[in-house]
């Protein structure tokens, strides 16, 4: 990873002055409250590929509340549902049973307009190969959401932004393009992305996925940190065990089903 | 950071503060946003491959530059007769004119009208100018007394200073010089040319005539005969373009052909370009109507004019005129404002300009797949960025105007580059199309083609149109999927695969409606429903590439990797895996090879069948007809000049053709008779036809006439012959024009009444898309008089070869003081083919067009899968491929789609040759075209089309085996 800790942990002071700016407190857990998203009995199926072929279902009656400030970690093997499971959550996509409730909303009652701006409001993304629009810079990036948006004039996104951006320690670099930076930096502009417009949930597929131990454990680190500071619910798809040691909450994903709650494994780096 | 001094923008006291508006929807809003996704989707994706956004670009510009060229050429083409007949007409608010001349003594009946209208004829001649190896139209009108607004000055300045000179020949004003009666005195002005005309009124028995009061057509300039040999010349305004153009003076001695006659014209004055002088290109002369008259009709001849202008007194209704005029003219003159003139221009040349326009439109449409093949690639690689910023908040329809921005944007660039294309295409064209309107209609001289505001708008237009349409279904689907599925790299082509059962159907149904479509009438005498079946099937075979490619690439994979051919097999699965792009490729490449292929065979076969027409009809040895000729303005040749050619040695027998316009049902066509001394008239008149309708046998036997008394070898133009039941035939353009076939009965207004006649057969005839109707003579002179002598065909006698016959009667007429062209079989044939020829070289150019268009696209798209295809190339590389091998899958792949893109452009282009053959030509012209398909030429056309796309591939292919494959693989 590029940036240094120092880099890092400067931007973690940034963040504190930005909540300084609202009040909060960096390091102190929210109160829990009525859940940021939940998914009653969720079924998800996929069609089949070709005319004929058989349905494949993916999730089956899945029931999840997550509350604001908590952070959950959904861990299983490869095709149990999990991106799946994340892109319900999010509104991305709609459940073929059940239902998701997304701040007090009904996704499946919402149609396609009303959905997009309940996301564009309400969650944050962070994915596993970050995304980025390769065309734009990484302070365009990350003032994008705040553009679609358009709730702010043009001075205040890009003071956001560069907020945002200096919140996960990547000031310097923000007149960069995605193609020059690391993986780790990408990511870290990703999560800037996510946080810029201060959304209730934040869903991270595969944070880490793509990252070495260092920079795995900085950018969960600031997940955690900042998506608390701004009292959003987190929930986190993963495999690596280090990630959802950072979580609150480790629910497991096989084949479909949720498993019972774990406590999260036991992570040095993972404690605040 | 320092602690900002002011909330920050983030915390909500700060978004308080920093947002401009609560009212629900701040002002900057819409534009932020939609900047955002516009930077994001469209500004820097161009930026980062300007390559494919010129390519693109260059594709709208080609295609708008065709279409914006033929509709300026069209209009130029159209405008110089709109021009001409405008600056004719003058103030005038009628015109009357017939099949025939009018006679100068018919102007005494017009007495009747008195006051109310004042009536001035005039005569339209197009003149050959054998120096300049040019034509000019020559106008006889009373200038003085009417002329065109924008000339009068000019013809005024020109008449005073022959006045103040005391004109070029004073003695003729006398009345003097080759036994013409001369022309009353030269009025001064105005006023005194209306005094003139009011003495026309009066008496108007005597045009040139000199005995008794002068006729409205009053000789206002001294005028000679000019006939050869004659010493004076009359004179002449000439236009002053065509006067620079081919380095005339002011003073000088202009010869000109009218007719087969050779005259001379002294150069008065030069009109600057105003008005009628700027009327076909400035190709304008001006004459006084009373010499004109007098040089055309000879020294023993009778004047007669070609129309007559009439301006109708204030307070006076046309209606009341017509109803008082139509009695005193003859029932088959006709009398209409001269906007109808106008109009009958614009629709001898609609279906010709509509065929132009829509072949123009091919390369638009190929343009248009090739804006889709952009789009589609274009969501395809930024499928990422759209699923991002669908998930980020952009609403669908944000996402899909975007893209749909961005076609609008390249539309307007390529709208742009496309007009100045445009302008030069017309200006190399209008040349060709103005050869193809004097070769089939009549002689026109387009000004320079003009760019107007409204063309700019509507090439915009146009190119937004075709643009917008292309992108909607790639930004619709962009649009449509969910954030999540976006994400998802195999998602596309599943969908497209998922959608092509319901594509199959939809490529049925088209083929339906190209079905349906061609068989339905053509409204407006449009073959509207001939290019709607032609586009229902070019849009049934671009449903049809994805089948087919889905249908013959899997089973082509799995035989080659079988016969050993890995490359070809990897081609094929890339293909596969990659079908709506290259599904899209294959249409568009095919439309275009469709294109050549269909426009190819119908020429062809049409080439073919003129030729076997020609080879039926052309059965004299030579063929006489004088030298300034036109369709319009047919000159007849004159009886001295006729017994001459058949007293040439070695002639042995003669044919005499008369053809003319003539209006049927107010619409205009060629009304003409053959006869010859050593035949009856009805059996004359059937000679050299081939017939779609044959004439009954019953019909022929009443035909058994005798040869005509008085139709001897050297007096054509005999006694009438005994009343007989007329015997008519149409050509089949006429037919198909009017609906009338064999059986049907028709009226002609004729100069004695209404003709009822049966037709008799209808024959083939591609000479006159208007339609011919052929008397035979007894019943044409019955009822229209002795026919002029306007073509004659010579039979040689044994021994003589048609070309000796053709100098011995060239040499004859030539010294008799003649001017005519005269043809061997074997010249003429020649001379039609290459007239075939020239007009349709500007097919050739539009094909051409299209072919580089979708070429174009073709390496266009194959950079692009070459650049997204990158990494898995440079994986290739690091399993051993070598860059030969690179090199060679992507060739490969372009094989491929040559393959296919012929393929289906062969048959599409079948399918287009039978629609233009069967049902676009019959509807727009009427000619029964026989399939001849040249095939040796579609067979080197088409494998040339795929060396070509192989070719095309050649720049990317490279490219790709040239690339590194570290840097490809890093670039994740």
């Amino acid at each position: 990873m590029a940036a240094p800790p120092l880099g890092w942990r400067r931007g973690y002071d940034k963040g504190m002055v930005w909540e300084a700016a609202i009040g909060g407190s960096a390091v102190d857990a929210p109160v829990a409250c009525a859940a940021v998203v939940a998914a009653e009995g969720v079924e998800m199926t996929y069609p089949g590929a070709a005319s004929g072929a058989p349905a494949t279902p993916v999730l089956r009656g899945v029931d999840l509340a997550v509350a604001a400030g908590e952070c959950v970690a959904l861990t299983g093997p490869s095709g149990g549902g999990k991106t799946t499971l994340l892109n319900l959550l999010g509104g991305m996509d709609r459940p073929t049973r059940g239902r998701v409730l997304l701040a007090g909303q009904d996704t499946a009652r919402l149609d396609d307009a009303a959905l997009t701006r309940l996301r564009r409001r309400a969650v944050g993304f962070v994915f596993q190969f970050f995304h980025l629009l390769p065309a734009l810079t990484a302070l365009e990036n990350v003032a994008l959401p705040l553009e679609l948006a358009g709730e702010l004039s043009t001075a205040a996104i890009a003071a956001v932004s560069r907020e945002a951006l200096a919140l996960v320690g990547m000031e310097e670099y923000a007149e960069r393009y995605p193609g020059r930076l690391s993986g780790g930096q990408r990511q870290r502009v990703a999560l800037a992305r996510a946080l810029a417009p201060r959304p209730q949930l934040i869903l991270a597929d595969e944070p880490t996925g793509n990252l070495d131990r260092q920079s795995a454990q900085q950018v969960m680190a600031l997940l955690r940190d900042l998506s608390r500071a701004q009292g959003a619910a987190v929930v986190l798809a993963t495999h690596s065990a280090e990630a959802a040691a950072f979580a609150s909450r480790v629910l497991p994903l096989r084949d479909g089903r949720l498993g019972a709650a774990t406590a999260p494994p036991r992570d040095d780096a993972a404690t605040p | 950071m320092a602690r900002p001094s002011q909330p920050s923008p983030s915390s909500p006291a700060g978004r308080r503060r920093w947002r401009r508006s609560d009212n629900g929807r701040p002002p900057w809003r819409s534009d932020a946003a939609r900047r955002a996704l516009l930077r994001a989707l469209v500004w820097r994706p161009l930026r980062q491959f300007p390559g494919r956004a010129v390519a693109s670009g260059l594709a709208v510009a080609l295609g708008i530059a065709v279409v914006v060229g033929i509709r300026l050429a069209n209009r130029a083409a159209t405008q110089s007769f709109r021009q001409t007949d405008r600056a004719l007409a003058g103030r005038a608010d009628l015109l009357v004119r017939g099949p025939t001349p009018i006679s100068a003594s018919r102007l005494a009946a017009l007495n009747a009208l008195g006051g109310e209208a004042t009536i001035l004829p005039y005569i339209h001649r197009i003149a050959f100018d054998p120096r300049a190896q040019d034509t000019l139209e020559l106008y006889g009108g009373d200038l003085l007394a009417e002329p065109p607004p924008t000339a009068a000055p000019a013809i005024a300045a020109a008449a005073s200073a022959f006045a103040v000179r005391g004109g070029p020949h004073p003695e003729r004003r006398a009345g003097g010089g080759s036994g013409a009666p001369g022309p009353p005195p030269r009025p001064r002005g105005r006023r005194d040319a209306r005094r003139s005309r009011a003495g026309a009124r009066a008496s108007p028995s005597s045009v040139g005539g000199g005995r008794g009061p002068t006729v409205a057509p009053r000789t206002s300039f001294a005028a000679g005969d000019g006939h050869r040999g004659t010493p004076s010349a009359p004179p002449l305004l000439l236009a002053a373009a065509y006067a620079h153009r081919h380095g005339y003076r002011r003073g000088q001695i202009l010869h000109l052909v009218i007719g087969a006659h050779r005259l001379r014209f002294r150069i008065a004055a030069l009109l600057p370009a105003q008005g009628l002088a700027r009327a076909q290109a400035g190709h304008i002369g001006v004459l006084d109507i009373g010499a004109l008259a007098r040089l055309l009709a000879g020294p023993h001849g009778h004047e007669a004019f070609d129309g007559l202008a009439i301006r109708l007194a204030p307070g006076v209704s046309a209606a009341a005129v017509i109803a008082r005029l139509r009695p005193l003219i003859p029932a088959d003159d006709v009398i209409q404002p001269p906007a109808a003139r106008e109009r009958q221009a614009g629709k001898m040349l609609a279906a010709f300009h509509a065929n132009l326009l829509a072949l123009s439109f091919v390369s638009l449409l190929v343009g248009g797949f090739l804006i889709y093949n952009a789009m589609s690639l274009a969501v395809l690689r930024r499928r990422e960025a759209i699923a991002v910023v669908r998930a980020l908040g952009a609403q669908a329809g944000a996402v899909r105007r975007a893209l749909l921005a961005e076609a609008a944007l390249l539309a307007s660039a390529g709208a742009l580059a496309g007009l100045g294309l445009g302008w030069l295409f017309a200006r190399a064209t209008v040349g060709l199309l103005s050869a193809t309107v004097n070769n089939l209609y009549a002689v026109s001289h387009p000004l320079p083609p003009r760019l107007t505001p409204a063309d700019i708008a509507w090439a915009l237009g146009l190119a937004w149109a075709v643009a917008l349409a292309a992108a909607w279904g790639p930004a619709r689907e962009a649009s449509a999927i969910t954030p999540a599925a976006a994400l998802r790299p195999e998602e596309p082509e599943l969908a497209f695969r998922a959608r092509q059962p319901r594509w199959a159907a939809l490529c049925l149904g088209l083929a339906v409606v190209a079905l349906a479509a061609a068989w339905l009438p053509a409204p407006y005498g449009l073959p509207i429903n001939g290019y709607l079946s032609a586009m229902a099937a070019v849009f049934a075979a671009a449903l049809a590439a994805p089948l087919l490619l889905r249908l013959v690439l899997p089973p082509a994979r799995r035989w080659l990797l079988h016969r050993r051919r890995p490359r070809l097999a990897l081609a094929a699965a890339s293909l596969l895996a990659a079908q709506r792009r290259v599904a899209v490729l294959v249409a568009a490449l095919a439309t275009a090879i469709a294109m050549v292929v269909g426009v190819a065979a119908m020429v062809g076969s049409f080439r073919q069948t003129v030729r076997v027409w020609l080879g039926e009809t052309l059965q004299a040895q030579v063929y006489i007809r004088p030298l300034a000729w036109s369709r319009r303005h047919p000159a007849a040749i004159p009886p001295a000049m006729v017994r001459r050619a058949l007293q040439t040695p070695g002639a042995r027998r003669a044919v005499f053709y008369y053809s003319a316009p003539f209006l049927f049902q107010n619409q205009p066509v060629v009304l003409a008779t053959r006869w010859s001394p050593q035949e009856g008239a009805r059996r004359a008149v059937r000679g050299g036809l081939h017939f779609l309708q044959a004439p009954v046998a019953g019909a022929m036997r009443r035909a058994r006439v005798a040869t005509p008394p008085g139709m001897g070898r050297t007096d054509p133009s005999a006694a009438p012959l005994p009343p007989a039941r007329p015997l008519l035939l149409v050509s089949e353009p006429f037919a198909r024009r009017f609906h009338l076939w064999r059986g049907d009965r028709l009226r002609l207004l004729t100069p004695r009444g209404p003709l009822a006649a049966r037709i008799a057969g209808v024959f083939y005839d591609y000479s006159s898309s208007q339609g011919i109707l052929r008397l035979d003579v007894a019943t044409y002179r019955r009822w229209f008089g002795p026919p002029p002598v306007t073509n004659i065909a010579l039979y040689a006698a044994a021994g003589v070869t048609p070309a000796r016959l053709r100098r011995r009667v060239a040499v004859r007429l030539a010294r008799a003081g003649g001017a005519f062209w005269v043809h061997d079989r074997a010249s003429l044939r020649r001379q039609a083919i290459a007239v075939f020829d020239q007009t349709f070289r500007i097919t050739d150019a539009l094909e051409l067009i299209a072919l580089i268009v979708a070429i174009l696209g073709v390496a266009n798209t194959l950079w692009a899968v070459a650049l997204e295809r990158r990494r898995e190339l440079a994986v290739l590389r690091f399993l051993g491929a070598t860059p030969p091998q690179v090199r060679g899958l992507l060739l490969a792949e372009a094989a491929w789609i040559g393959v296919f893109a012929v393929f289906l452009g062969a048959v599409l282009g079948a399918v287009l040759a039978v629609i233009l053959i069967d049902v676009v030509n019959v509807q727009s012209f009427g000619w029964t075209i026989q399939v001849h398909p040249p095939w040796a030429y579609l067979a080197a056309a088409l494998a040339l089309l795929f060396v070509v796309t192989v070719a095309a591939g050649w720049p990317p292919a490279r490219w790709a085996a040239r690339a590194d494959p570290l840097r490809a693989v890093a670039a994740e």
